[in-house]
């Protein structure tokens, strides 16, 4: 056993209930990571968190913290810090009173060295000027700050984070989301952040977990998670991305392969290739498909013409939904497209898709 | 406080029938308390007579026996209103159900229950004798009149209690849990004080209730366990000592006042205090 390692989920297993099940989950996390847990609601996240926490009782399998098995402790002996996505604050403790909670209660400090303790955190977190003030008296985003305080005064191993941000509005949310980032770095404690906010996650973590119905879909990089998603279901959740129906695929040279598209189109593609699954898809992220000059060029690889459908301008770009030409009428494939803003949507008669850019998938495995 | 016209528009009605059936009777009886009841002159003879150890010890009693009762009613409601509050909906139901059946019952009919059972050879008295209490006569006691008090008063609280609790996010506790806070520290720190409200409010209940019990000390308190509502009614209707009944009355709702307000002070929360 790797002394690396911070949490370990040794296929653990939870039924909630009504036929939904949570697992069997596998997942080991290493010390010092930023780790996300991502999925659309309902999908065990947040279940899994609980599990983690000794919130709710894990059916089978094993939760080891640092290689000791913790499954059968309860919630108060856990040392492990949990954010709630309400916050949970006390709401008759005061922001100080709040913070000295896990101290008062873990009661193995003396009470000096507690408060100095706790001044220091609400320090960290931007907050000693209001530490008198009860929680009613604070903005969602100072709330915020105590939330994480009360949990990180005590120093705890790993953090478990509940959709922190997800109550605050936009502008704020993105300034915490860097604040987190970096007191994670500093702190070098594991962090767990469950989000349904892909940028969020892609943003923010070392890898990413992405859950779907109880099962890990993948885990891996920001990076690879966006450019080479494991499945449809990875495709589609992590940013939107165009998934053209396959009616076949064979190898091209360079180890690419090349998708016959059910309209009869051939397209290039070396963006990763996964072969589970009966059916299979392309996908290409809007970004990936870039309007085509054809004076510009003569023969390219992957250059389709198109009618543009309709176009939405969205400040810095323009959304544009465009249908690839065929003569076969049953099917025409429909692709999102982002253009940038100093060009017109209505000039757009080709696009073209970097072999790179396009990923084979298949069915959820 | 906060509130404007609306908001004293709206107490207008319960103002106006408190007002014509509370306040100016209450006003009439104060008169009748300095009335002398031979000659329907001014006196303070009403309230002198009340200063004799009698009466006195009637109106200690009263408060103390009321105290009792809704401590022990705030002892046992707690837990039970607690898991009412954390009930499904379904159990929740059913449990809310089975805590307001007996304020359904007559007072008259439980207390007849309880004095089936008190009595020196019912049931009770029996179990207390083959405890070895010999001389147990449960009937005419304080234990009898605390007991049918608590009985009486337990729904108010319980009810009083659960509604603070409901109130009061699940994830705090489980926040305190997460602090390290063991369940016994999660009641202490977290859930106790923020049931403040509740407390507050079924002590009120409860102790109003109590002290202003008639029935029950009747029935089960014999000759030596008086409370004064029964000095009242027996001023009024058996002595016909009406403002001799109207001291008396005064000095009841002027204590109980007292020790409501003081409570109410006592139980304001931090917020409310400096705000």
């Amino acid at each position: 056993m790797s002394r690396n390692i911070a949490l370990e989920l040794k296929s653990v297993v939870r039924n909630y209930g009504k036929g939904a099940v949570v697992g069997p989950i596998d997942l080991t996390v290493n010390k010092g990571e930023f780790i996300s847990l991502l999925g659309p609601s309902g999908c065990g996240k947040t279940t899994m968190l609980r599990c983690i926490a000794g919130f709710e009782s894990v059916d089978s399998g094993s939760v080891l913290v640092d290689g000791i098995d913790i499954t059968k402790k309860p919630p108060h002996r856990r040392n492990i810090g949990l954010v709630f996505q309400s916050y949970a604050l006390f709401p008759h403790l005061t922001a100080r009173e709040n913070v000295r909670f896990g101290l008062k209660m873990k009661n193995e400090m003396p009470k000096a060295e507690a408060d100095g303790r706790v001044r220091e955190v609400l320090k960290m977190v931007g907050l000693e000027h209001l530490a008198d003030r009860y929680p009613g008296q604070l903005s969602g985003g100072q709330q915020q700050r105590v939330a994480i305080a009360r949990s990180v005064v005590l120093n705890p191993p790993l953090l478990l984070l509940d959709e922190p941000l997800s109550n605050l509005d936009f502008k704020l949310r993105v300034q915490m989301r860097d604040e987190l980032r970096s007191l994670q770095r500093r702190l070098g404690t594991t962090f767990i952040y469950v989000t349904h906010d892909q940028t969020e996650a892609l943003a923010m973590s070392d890898r990413v977990v992405v859950l779907s119905q109880g099962k890990i879909a993948q885990v891996g990089t920001p990076r690879e998670i966006y450019q080479a998603p494991a499945n449809r279901f990875v495709a589609d959740f992590i940013g939107a991305a165009n998934l053209l129906k396959t009616d076949g695929i064979e190898p091209a040279p360079n180890g690419d392969v090349r998708a016959t598209l059910e309209s009869g189109h051939q397209l290039l593609c070396a963006g990763g290739v996964r072969t589970e699954g009966e059916h299979r898809w392309v996908a290409v992220r809007p970004e990936s498909v870039r309007a085509f000059k054809s004076e510009t060029s003569e023969r390219a690889q992957n250059v389709f013409s198109v009618t543009v459908l309709s176009s939405t301008f969205c400040g810095d770009k323009f959304e544009v939904w465009v249908e690839l030409d065929s003569t076969e009428k049953q099917s025409k494939p429909r692709l999102l497209m982002h253009l940038p803003p100093d060009q017109r949507p209505e000039h757009v008669t080709a696009v073209r898709i970097d072999p790179a850019d396009a990923a084979i998938v298949g069915e959820e495995a | 406080m906060k509130g404007g016209r609306g908001s004293l528009l709206s107490v207008l009605p319960y103002a106006l029938i408190a007002g014509a059936l509370l306040v100016i009777p209450a006003l009439g009886v104060l008169q009748l308390s300095f009335q002398d009841p031979a000659t329907a002159g001014f006196t303070l003879a009403n309230y002198a007579r009340i200063l004799d150890s009698y009466y006195l010890s009637i109106i200690l009693r009263t408060v103390k026996l009321a105290l009792l009762a809704t401590m022990v009613e705030l002892a046992i409601a707690f837990p039970l209103a607690y898991v009412l509050a954390r009930a499904a909906p379904g159990p929740k139901r059913i449990l809310t159900l089975c805590v307001m059946i007996p304020l359904m019952t007559s007072v008259v009919v439980k207390s007849l229950g309880w004095y089936i059972l008190m009595t020196d050879d019912g049931l009770l008295s029996l179990v207390a004798q083959s405890l070895g209490v010999h001389d147990a006569s449960l009937s005419g006691s304080t234990f009898a009149v605390v007991v049918a008090l608590v009985e009486f008063g337990l729904p108010f609280m319980v009810l009083s209690l659960a509604t603070a609790i409901e109130k009061i996010p699940r994830n705090l506790e489980e926040a305190a849990l997460n602090l390290h806070a063991s369940p016994v520290f999660v009641f202490w720190h977290v859930v106790l004080p923020l049931s403040r409200s509740g407390i507050l409010s079924g002590f009120l209940l409860c102790f109003g209730v109590s002290a202003s019990a008639y029935v029950i000390p009747a029935m089960l308190g014999g000759t030596k366990v008086k409370m004064a509502a029964q000095v009242v009614y027996e001023d009024v209707l058996v002595a016909f000592n009406w403002p001799g009944a109207a001291a008396v009355s005064m000095v009841l709702l002027i204590a109980l006042s007292l020790i409501l307000y003081i409570s109410l002070l006592a139980g304001r929360t931090k917020n409310e205090a400096r705000s």
